[in-house]
């Protein structure tokens, strides 16, 4: 019919309501309706329908006047904005103000005078003149109906008929499509021009600053619709019709976060001469585009099995595909009429044409199926940063990214000219690419596979899968198994490592002789002889055998043994994290039963050559504690033969080592048991994501790829400085108390391992290139990188910790710089070595927040500070993560005035009797107030002793860990987190402040008694002596003490009825310097020097700091002074 | 002169009013003798030819022979889609096109309402008689009539609403036999631009006759049922599709 006679808006408006309003315009027919009024209505629409069938409907309803009248207060219409301004967009600031105070400063003689900056948000357009610099990045859904991309899409929802006749339902979808994805709302301003307020006046505010932005001006929002791609399958006949429509189309929406990005910023200034504003500096960010767009498309270094290469990668690109897929397949079988078209000739006495219902017998088909296919993609574009211009005092220098890391998008190697306007190539080598644990998580996690578990001793299971299946050690599982019990189970499991079946002897390895270093053995040659015949069993990479000699005799001293030995270096070259032991044959002395006993020694991951035999690993169950005892007895009296062999895995594995996290409390996962129909799930990756650290650093004067061949440099050519460090995953401490029984002993759940922190500094040291008539080229040096692709490394029975790169030491150039060779367990680095192998150490405090204490040639535990200031931050008692650092450590509850009986829970000691004094302090806040116990002169306080007589942690550890080079982590203090404590045959000094609870008026000394000081071992006493007269009530005191080997205890002797501060005990051959702050504000409130003289710092009330006052001999001086404030009147 | 002419005209225009009248009346007549004709026929044999063509240019044709007998309950019809037979006692249909066969005892297997309707429709003549009184008795134009000796042509045409365009029968009115018989269906298809497109049936009846040989319309030749054994005598690899 077509629009009989009517509005197009009327026409409109009855179609969308035959469509989607059908209960307004057809009475009655509202399904949520139900009462008599309503069906009422609806029998007399449907006799009015009656009347009017055969018609069609839309007549009926113009000739009711239906959709005739618009309400205008309901109703928009969308005009072009001819001014290309909108009001919107939320608030901008105009314009800051700064206001002083001069004229009440002035007495009144000069004019008060403010400042500040005018903000403007318009550019020069050059079709339309000055418009605002606002775009924005889409319009607000609530009144989205401004949106000049909210179009109609028409679409026939119903199809008309001709008998009976009827329109076609023609309705509109908005556009565009996909609005829901699109970003929000939001105006970016393509440029701000801040200028003085006081531009137009004095010629120091004439400057301007530009600040340009990209906007979705420059990089929209695209919306790419496919056209669509339909067709139609249609068969007639007499007896069957089928139509088969299938339709497809793809969507694609592009977005970007270009969006408010810096684009330039420009420092403009006026210049009189010419009388124009012109830049003095500029900085221009420009990314990676192609055609006007964004490109993606960004050369990487990547691996390719061999080399890391420059290849072209997509960065930064995420996208989202959805596929909407449709099918409506209708098929209508029938024995009594055809098809779809209703009618049929049947030859009777005379054909006749019947339509349905036509009671015969007559078989007929019809199939109608509709099939439709829509993609849609939705793609975030991220820029890429190309490169950054930087203009300023007439230099431009250009910033370029050169190559990226595909994982992380970080730039690898940037350039940037120098002034001879050569490119300087700075290349970062990310950690990642050489440790897998350091790696990206996705890449193994959620690896399911099925195996079976041996449990053998110590509740470590022996899961039966070959190592090449993406585990790494510290993955945590979860595995589903079937117990001995025929018990369906779950547990959570961490992959510890690679279980070899097997060694064999290398033959093929034998060192030369003599072994270098062995010169403790003294009166026959060492030599080397073939493979030893003596049966083994120790499963370790390499083996020293020592022999009995067959003639001569070598001895050797006490003092050889513990020298030569400890520096003993044999050369071998050792695979990286593996394990090196010392054999004793069997009946080399007569101490038989411990001469079978092997001493091994862990290499670190990066370590590569010589080793040094010391301290704990001869600490073996054999029954002496001491090294050099026990040593000395399994050597003497003779050797004359060494040994060397390695041992090689003979290439069959049983599978990866796993441990539950409770082993003890795991149901069904026994010693002795297999588990079978196991299926596990790699719910949480060792690979731990540490993805912004790097291992390599340099800068060359060349481009650090191969331009033939695209390969990364292993070679490095003209550089400028080159850098390294390593990282090790068991270099953090664990607190001794944590390991509160055999349950929690997996090295990854406790945090042993599996946290890869910067282990090694090197540094490339070499003579430089001079050469040639100018500095362009001067100072330049060639190196090897310190990491290549790996080599030589075991292939089976070897779990790799490595990736694409494995630390070498090339050259011995590579100068080690620095060792960290303690974190604290919350992270904190407490302990490193320098190059020349001083230890320096760090102490925390405030809750293990701040640095209290650091000390240089001093190990960790070896220095003490305690200013007791922060021992209201209570712990609770018990807690197997509470790490008392200070042997002052447990004070009395009413010393801190904490009566409650809530304190109980905590580590307060009601028995003790030093008592926490507010207010009365050396430096902070607190002292320590001590009493006189019946009348003593003195009062005690232990002082403990590091005697390693502490066996819960390394019995309960070491039994799951044993030296083997399968469980390479045995316990020690290598590992420990050591509380304070004194080492025998070390020289200490300890000083305090004192200050007399009740003294004379005018007093210069106090009187302390003189058997203060140091008790070793009970009986010997070292006194204290004065070190300054008091100064403002407090007395500095020093004793300087040396531990024996006999001296097990000691006793710090403090005078009774002083308050005592800032007690402070170091080796002598250090040095150190401590903290105090406030026990609430943590402000720093003193700094302690290596003599305990105090640097103080004092604060006004609103934090800032106000003096600095310096404590000397001859009192204590102010340094410096200074005063702030803010009006307290507010101005206009 | 003039004024004669006109009157003459004039008379001449009223006069043919009253003929046309007459000649309608005449029309109708003959319409309702051929229509009574139609609804007594029940024991003949014709051949047909029926194509039909579809919009989108599919064809499909079809030509047979139909055998009806009112009286003793048997409807024949042997086409190049398919053979039928419906008796009182049996459906057979054998499909070609498929390569089906359908037997029903409609006694015992067929829906009792149906069976009743289908009978009525066919053997009573309840549907060519409800298409004669419904369509062509009350739509039909005459658009010619033609009779010689006994021989009645009539060519009928319908409104523009009606599926049946065209019908041209002729009709032996001494021997009660219809000689010919054409007719040509519209079907609206679906409305376009272009205007309403149509499915176009046409079927053309011809050599009817009485049938004397009345046993090659029975199931003898096509297939017997014995102590529940069935047998087919034709179509022996056509699927059966039904449970006797």
């Amino acid at each position: 019919m077509g629009e009989p006679g009517s509005n197009p808006v009327t026409y409109t408006a009855l179609n969308v309501g035959r469509y989607n309003l059908p209960q307004i315009v057809f009475k009655g027919s509202d399904p949520n309706e139900s009462n008599l009024k309503n069906i009422l209505m609806g029998l007399k629409g449907s006799f009015k329908e009656l009347l009017h069938i055969g018609k069609n409907p839309l007549e009926a309803m113009i000739k009711a006047n239906d959709c005739q009248i618009v309400n205008l207060s309901k109703s928009y219409m969308r005009l072009q904005n001819p001014g290309l301004n909108k009001k919107g967009g939320g608030n901008r600031v105009k314009a800051l103000y700064f206001y002083d105070q001069w004229k009440t400063l002035a007495g009144g003689n000069a004019p008060d005078a403010f400042y500040g900056k005018q903000y403007d948000y318009t550019i020069k357009d050059p079709q339309y003149g000055k418009i605002s610099s606002g775009v924005a990045s889409y319009e607000p859904m609530i009144g989205g109906d401004e949106n000049p991309l909210r179009q109609p899409a028409p679409y026939v929802g119903q199809s008309g008929s001709d008998f009976p006749p009827n329109d076609p339902v023609d309705l509109y979808q908005e556009m565009p499509i996909g609005e829901s994805l699109f970003p929000g709302a939001q105006v970016g301003y393509r440029l701000v021009t801040v200028s003085s307020v006081h531009a137009t006046e004095g010629r120091s505010a004439q400057g301007i600053d530009k600040y340009e932005f990209y906007t979705a001006k420059d990089f929209p929002a695209r919306v790419i619709a496919a056209s669509l791609v339909s067709q139609n399958k249609n068969h007639y006949d007499f007896f069957s019709q089928s139509n088969i429509v299938s339709a497809t189309q793809g969507y694609t929406l592009i977005f970007n976060d270009m969006h408010g990005k810096p684009k330039k910023v420009e420092h403009d200034v006026y210049n009189p001469a010419s009388q124009t504003l012109q830049p003095i500096s500029y900085q221009v960010f420009n990314y990676r585009q192609k055609n006007g767009e964004l490109n993606n498309e960004v050369p990487c270094l990547v691996y390719d099995g061999n080399h890391m290469v420059q290849r072209n990668k997509t960065l930064g690109i995420e996208e989202d595909i959805t596929l909407d897929s449709r099918e409506k397949n209708e098929v209508t079988h029938t024995s009594t009429l055809n098809g779809n078209f209703n009618f049929f000739i049947i030859p009777l006495v005379i054909p006749i044409p019947v339509g349905i219902p036509f009671a015969f017998t007559w078989h007929s088909e019809g199939q109608n199926e509709f099939r439709s296919a829509v993609v849609a993609k939705v793609v975030q574009q991220y820029g890429i940063l190309d490169n950054v211009v930087s203009y300023s005092e007439g230099a431009v220098t250009t910033l370029q990214n050169e190559l990226y890391d595909p994982v992380t998008g970080q730039a690898i190697v940037t350039s940037i000219n120098n002034e001879y306007k050569d490119r300087e190539y700075t290349t970062n080598i990310p950690a990642s690419w050489v440790y897998k644990g350091m790696g990206p998580s996705y890449n193994n996690i959620g690896y399911t596979d099925t195996g079976n578990i041996v449990v053998g001793s110590n509740h470590v299971g022996t899961l039966n899968v070959p190592n090449n299946i993406p585990l790494v050690a510290g993955d945590e599982l979860c595995v589903s198994y079937t117990d001995g019990a025929n018990v369906k189970r779950n547990s959570i499991v961490r992959v510890l490592g690679i279980i070899p079946q097997g060694y064999l002897i290398d033959t093929s390895y034998v060192l030369s002789s003599p072994v270098a270093g062995m010169n403790c053995f003294h009166g026959a040659s060492v030599t080397i002889v073939g493979p030893p015949t003596i049966p083994y069993t120790h499963s370790d990479s390499a083996m020293i055998f020592l022999s009995k000699i067959s003639s001569g005799s070598l001895v050797f001293s006490d003092t050889c043994v513990l020298s030569s030995l400890s520096t003993f270096n044999v050369n071998v070259t050792i695979p990286p994290a593996s394990v090196l032991s010392i054999y004793f044959p069997t009946g080399a002395t007569s101490y038989s039963t411990e001469s079978t006993s092997n001493i091994t020694a862990t290499v670190a991951a990066d370590t590569n050559g010589s080793f040094k035999i010391s301290g704990d690993w001869f600490n073996h169950p054999g029954g002496h504690g001491a090294l050099d005892v026990l040593f000395e007895a399994h050597i003497y009296p003779v050797y004359d033969t060494v040994y060397i062999y390695r041992l090689i895995p003979d290439g069959t594995c049983v599978g990866v080592s796993v441990l539950p996290r409770f082993p003890l409390n795991t149901p069904g996962w026994d010693t002795g048991t297999t588990l079978t129909h196991v299926n596990f799930n790699v719910i949480n990756s060792g690979q731990t994501n540490r993805l912004n650290e790097n291992v390599e650093s340099y800068t060359s004067m060349d481009y650090p790829v191969n331009t033939g061949t695209g390969v990364l440099n292993s070679y490095l050519t003209n550089l400028l400085h080159l850098k390294a460090n390593t990282f090790a995953d068991s270099n953090t401490m664990i607190n001794r108390n944590f390991l509160a029984n055999a349950d929690t002993v997996n090295p990854f759940t406790i945090g042993e391992r599996g946290l890869w922190r910067m282990h090694k500094e090197y540094n490339y040291q070499t003579s430089r290139t001079y050469a040639g008539t100018t500095n362009r080229n001067a100072g330049l040096f060639n190196a090897p990188s310190m990491f290549a692709a790996p080599t030589d490394l075991p292939t089976t029975c070897f779990l790799s910790p490595y990736n694409y790169m494995a630390p070498y030491l090339p050259d011995n150039n590579w100068r080690l710089q620095r060792i960290v060779t303690k974190y604290a367990p919350n992270g904190k680095e407490i302990e490193n070595v320098d190059a020349i192998g001083n230890y320096s150490t760090a102490v925390f405090g405030y809750n293990q927040e701040l640095p209290v204490a650091v000390a240089s040639n001093a190990k960790q535990g070896e220095i003490l500070t305690d200013g007791f200031e922060d021992y209201n931050l209570l712990l609770p008692s018990g807690n197997i993560m509470d790490h008392k650092y200070s042997p002052f450590n447990i004070f009395s509850p009413t010393a801190l005035a904490y009566t409650a009986p809530l304190y109980q829970h905590y580590n307060v000691n009601p028995s003790a009797d030093l008592n926490i004094v507010a207010n009365v302090a050396h430096t902070g806040i607190n002292s320590v107030s001590v009493p006189s116990v019946g009348g003593s002169p003195t009062f005690s306080v232990d002082i403990p002793v590091n005697r390693n007589d502490y066996t819960g942690l390394t019995n309960g550890y070491n039994i799951y860990f044993p030296n083997s080079i399968t469980y390479p982590y045995a316990y020690s203090t290598a590992n420990e987190y050591m509380p304070f404590k004194l080492n025998q045959l070390e020289t200490y000094i300890l000083s305090y402040w004192v200050k007399k609870i009740i003294a004379a008026p005018n007093t210069t000394d106090y009187t302390i008694d003189t058997t203060c000081g140091v008790l070793l071992n009970g009986s010997r006493r070292k006194k204290m002596i004065k070190k300054t007269n008091i100064i403002d009530g407090w007395q500095q005191v020093e004793v300087t003490f040396r531990l024996d080997m006999a001296d097990t205890t000691t006793q710090l002797l403090l005078p009774s009825e002083y308050y005592v501060d800032d007690v402070r005990i170091f080796p002598a051959g250090g040095n150190m310097k401590s903290f105090v702050y406030h026990p609430f504000t943590e402000k720093l409130m003193a700094t302690l020097d290596e003599n305990n003289f105090a640097t103080l710092y004092e604060y006004d009330q609103e934090g800032n700091l106000v003096r600095v006052k310096k404590e000397t001999a001859k009192g204590i001086m102010t340094v410096s002074e200074s005063r702030g404030g803010n009006p307290k009147t507010i101005f206009p | 002169m003039i004024n004669r002419v006109i009157i003459y005209t004039t008379i001449l225009i009223l006069l043919c009013g009253i003929a046309a009248q007459g000649q309608a009346i005449d029309t109708t007549r003959q319409l309702k003798l051929l229509v009574s004709e139609l609804k007594g026929l029940k024991d003949m044999s014709y051949d047909y030819e029926m194509s039909i063509s579809f919009p989108n240019g599919d064809h499909d044709h079809m030509k047979g022979v139909t055998y009806m007998n009112n009286d003793e309950w048997v409807y024949y019809n042997d086409c190049d889609a398919y053979e039928m037979l419906y008796t009182q006692k049996w459906l057979y249909k054998a499909d070609h096109r498929k390569k089906i066969l359908t037997i029903v005892d409609m006694n015992k297997d067929y829906n009792k309402k149906l069976k009743k309707a289908t009978e009525r429709d066919i053997f009573k003549n309840g549907a060519v008689t409800g298409f004669l009184d419904s369509i062509m008795l009350k739509t039909a134009i005459v658009k010619r009539l033609k009779t010689v000796h006994d021989t009645l042509s009539i060519l009928l045409e319908f409104p523009r609403a009606s599926e049946v365009k065209e019908m041209n029968v002729v009709y032996d009115i001494k021997g009660h036999l219809p000689v010919k018989y054409d007719m040509v269906v519209y079907h609206p298809w679906q409305k376009t631009p272009k205007g309403i497109q149509v499915i176009e049936t046409k079927i053309t009846c011809s050599s009817f006759k009485k049938v004397t040989e009345k046993g090659k319309y029975s199931e003898d030749g096509l297939f017997s049922y014995k102590t529940g054994k069935l047998e087919l005598k034709k179509y022996k690899n056509y699927t059966i599709t039904t449970k006797m």
